[in-house]
């Protein structure tokens, strides 16, 4: 399964989150709105002038922004972004 | 008595919950160990005197942000009899981490189910009579909003209230501290046994609606659009109003006022009508559009439009080394500075914040807006008029945007930005009212102090010394404004006008009660607009608009700037910025007009 960060994704992708790697207070700000390993998050739209994502968790919608998505490491669950490149990221475990 | 705290996140319907429970009784105070301000209120629950305090708004009791300190800091040094937490039913899977975190804390706990007709709606069923088993804790489903479930809630509170005789004190939280990784373990057993979630699927109104107004293309020109009409309509409505009052405070001093102060010499009765009565009531005919502009921003917050337009903009605020909360808080700014200046606290970067504070009070507030009505009518044509009105938004706009441009590389930071999209709500009147009147009282009590300086001030600069003629070049203000001329000649303000630019550092307001006391002496005449065109002629009052927009923010605002930056180098120099600006831009437009002929 390839490892990929929140803000690769496209408009209506859906992924399961697998590793946090943000500083200690963003972490925190992101455990709180419910971003934790394994939960689902699909990206709903993103902002004009290179803006924030607008995310969707259940039933909680979120905006982050971009540099901060790239700290949200996901696995898609599109089977057809599956391509076979071995991802060296590795370790983080997908349910 | 007895003391219950509340608690939640942010986006609960926490404060209306509190609203509700105390009847919209609370008052803003200190607490004893805390830096910030909490509301707090004295109510009879059943037989029993309570008092209740609302908590910050915050998501985990373990987090790093200054509201998160501020709550821990009040549960470690506050006997509490109840805490009650307030959650947002359909957020349940990720909201039940800071209720598991009180939990251990071994404090008496109820827990309030919020917002549970939405979370029906949304797909979220909740056994609440699990949770309580499971964690041993009343727990009531409700909406604050509408009432529903509100009178057991009430009951079930008291009922635990009447338990507990003694009250807790916590100490130190870090020892009953509990390891993040077992709080999510139980979270998720929790979660498995008590709640179920229905996958909807068919779209919910908000995301229709979303759809339209989050558009990649149409989501910034409606977001402008939405304002302006916003903007449009409170002036529509506030401007018969203000007719009132100035017409009700005018009668009031002809006939009462005058007839009661016949007796008093002239220079105690002079001072006392037109001083501080004319003075103060100038300023207080302002008070209505003030206010329904609070109450606009109060249903656009409530209904949860505010926090989209935070998105929309955030791209280009981030360009400015700003955010979106940034460009809402410069739009509350057009209301009035201060309550802009305050919202700043939920920003954590002491750069964002300072960056902020820098570019907020070039926002053109109906302080100076009115003066401008003033000055256009006197000087433009019907037509003209507003399109010089809409060129000094436009002014206003540039200079926010190019202050943060130049000065964003002095105050670098790495603030990260997250932000709850709530589902729009439809606000309720109750809500939207104590919002705005909350606002209101924040406001009147914190500038009236210096408006009415600012008027008695001006009223005592004109008149003496004693033997000076009123208003003449050698009073006090006369003179002052002479002294000005060197810097003030070569961007067309004459000696006249600058003087009320002093008085108007006090409030923008004062600037018109200035214009009006010393044009009608100045003249003789009572028609005020045509004595300010005959001694002006339109470059000058452009040149002088412009100066007022930019030069100083209020005294308020200034006072408000030095208490939140907490460093008087700092506001010296936001006042010098500004000024520079101000000279700067009255100086080229001044200037190039007149060697243009004008």
């Amino acid at each position: 399964m390839l490892m990929t960060n929140l803000n690769s994704l496209a408009i209506g992708e859906a992924a399961v989150i697998t590793l946090l790697t943000a500083e200690v207070r963003l972490q925190q700000q992101l455990c709180a709105l419910g971003f934790r390993p394994g939960r689902q998050v699909s990206v709903v739209r993103k902002a004009g002038f290179s803006g924030p994502l607008h995310l969707r968790m259940g039933v909680t919608e979120v905006m982050l922004r971009r540099r901060e998505a790239q700290q949200v490491y996901v696995v898609s669950v599109e089977p057809e972004h599956d391509d076979e490149t071995d991802c060296s990221v590795g370790g983080a475990e997908y349910r | 008595m007895k003391r219950i705290a509340v608690l939640g996140a942010p986006n609960t319907g926490k404060s209306t919950f509190f609203n509700r429970l105390t009847g919209a009784n609370a008052n803003i105070g200190n607490w004893p160990g805390i830096t910030v301000e909490l509301a707090m209120a004295h109510v009879q629950l059943k037989n029993e005197q309570v008092e209740i305090i609302d908590l910050p708004g915050i998501y985990d009791l373990q987090g790093l942000s200054e509201d998160e300190a501020i709550v821990r800091q009040f549960l470690s040094i506050t006997p509490l009899h109840l805490v009650l937490i307030v959650i947002n039913t359909s957020q349940i899977d990720h909201q039940l981490n800071l209720v598991l975190q009180v939990k251990h804390l071994h404090l008496p706990t109820v827990l309030l189910l919020n917002m549970a007709d939405e979370a029906t709606t949304f797909g979220v069923s909740v056994n609440s009579q699990k949770i309580a088993r499971n964690l041993g804790i009343p727990v009531v489903a409700l909406s604050a909003k509408y009432g529903q479930g509100y009178a057991l809630a009430y009951d079930t509170i008291a009922h635990a209230l009447n338990q507990q005789q003694q009250p807790v004190h916590l100490g130190s939280l870090e020892e009953r501290r509990v390891a993040e990784s077992q709080i999510t373990e139980e979270l998720e057993g929790l979660l498995q046994e008590t709640v179920e979630f229905f996958t909807h699927p068919q779209e919910t109104w908000t995301q229709r609606l979303d759809r339209v107004l989050l558009h990649p293309i149409w989501g910034l020109p409606i977001l402008f659009g939405a304002l302006f009409l916003t903007f449009q309509a409170i002036y529509f409505l506030a401007a018969p109003w203000q007719n009132w009052i100035e017409v009700g405070l005018h009668g009031l001093k002809v006939v009462v006022l005058e007839p009661l102060l016949a007796g008093l010499p002239p220079f105690p009765k002079s001072f006392l009508l037109e001083g501080l009565y004319d003075g103060v009531g100038t300023v207080i005919a302002f008070d209505p559009l003030i206010t329904l502009f609070f109450f606009g921003m109060a249903v656009l917050e409530d209904s949860g439009y505010l926090s989209r337009a935070a998105f929309l903009t955030d791209g280009l605020m981030q360009r400015l080394g700003l955010d979106g909360r940034s460009f809402v808080m410069s739009m509350r700014g057009f209301g009035c500075n201060l309550p802009a200046v305050m919202g700043i606290r939920v920003m954590q970067s002491t750069n964002l914040r300072l960056l902020s504070m820098l570019i907020l009070p070039f926002s053109l507030c109906p302080g100076r807006l009115n003066v401008f009505i003033f000055i256009t009518a006197a000087l433009f044509s019907t037509t003209t008029a507003p399109l010089v009105l809409v060129s000094l938004y436009g002014f206003s706009l540039a200079a926010t945007v190019l202050s943060a441009f130049l000065l964003k590389g002095c105050f670098p930071h790495q603030e990260s930005f997250i932000l709850e999209l709530p589902p729009y709500r439809f606000p309720t009147f109750k809500q939207v009212l104590l919002r705005a009147w909350y606002e209101v009282h924040h406001f009147l009590r914190w500038s009236y102090r210096f408006i009415i300086s600012g008027v008695v001030l001006i009223w005592l600069l004109n008149h003496l010394p004693w033997n000076a003629p009123a208003m003449s070049s050698q009073t006090l203000g006369g003179m002052l404004g002479q002294a000005t001329q060197p810097f003030m000649a070569p961007i067309g303000i004459d000696a006249q006008l600058a003087v009320t630019l002093i008085f108007g550092i006090f409030a923008k307001e004062v600037i018109l009660g200035g214009l009006t006391l010393i044009y009608q002496q100045m003249s003789g005449a009572t028609d005020l607009m045509g004595a300010i065109a005959g001694q002006i002629d339109w470059v000058q009052a452009f040149s002088f608009m412009l100066f007022t927009l930019l030069y100083l923010p209020c005294l308020s605002t200034l006072a408000l700037l030095k208490s939140e930056a907490n460093s008087i180098r700092f506001v010296l120099m936001a006042m010098v910025w500004s000024l520079g600006l101000a000279w700067t831009s009255s100086f080229i437009f001044y200037q190039s007009a007149r060697a243009l002929g004008f």
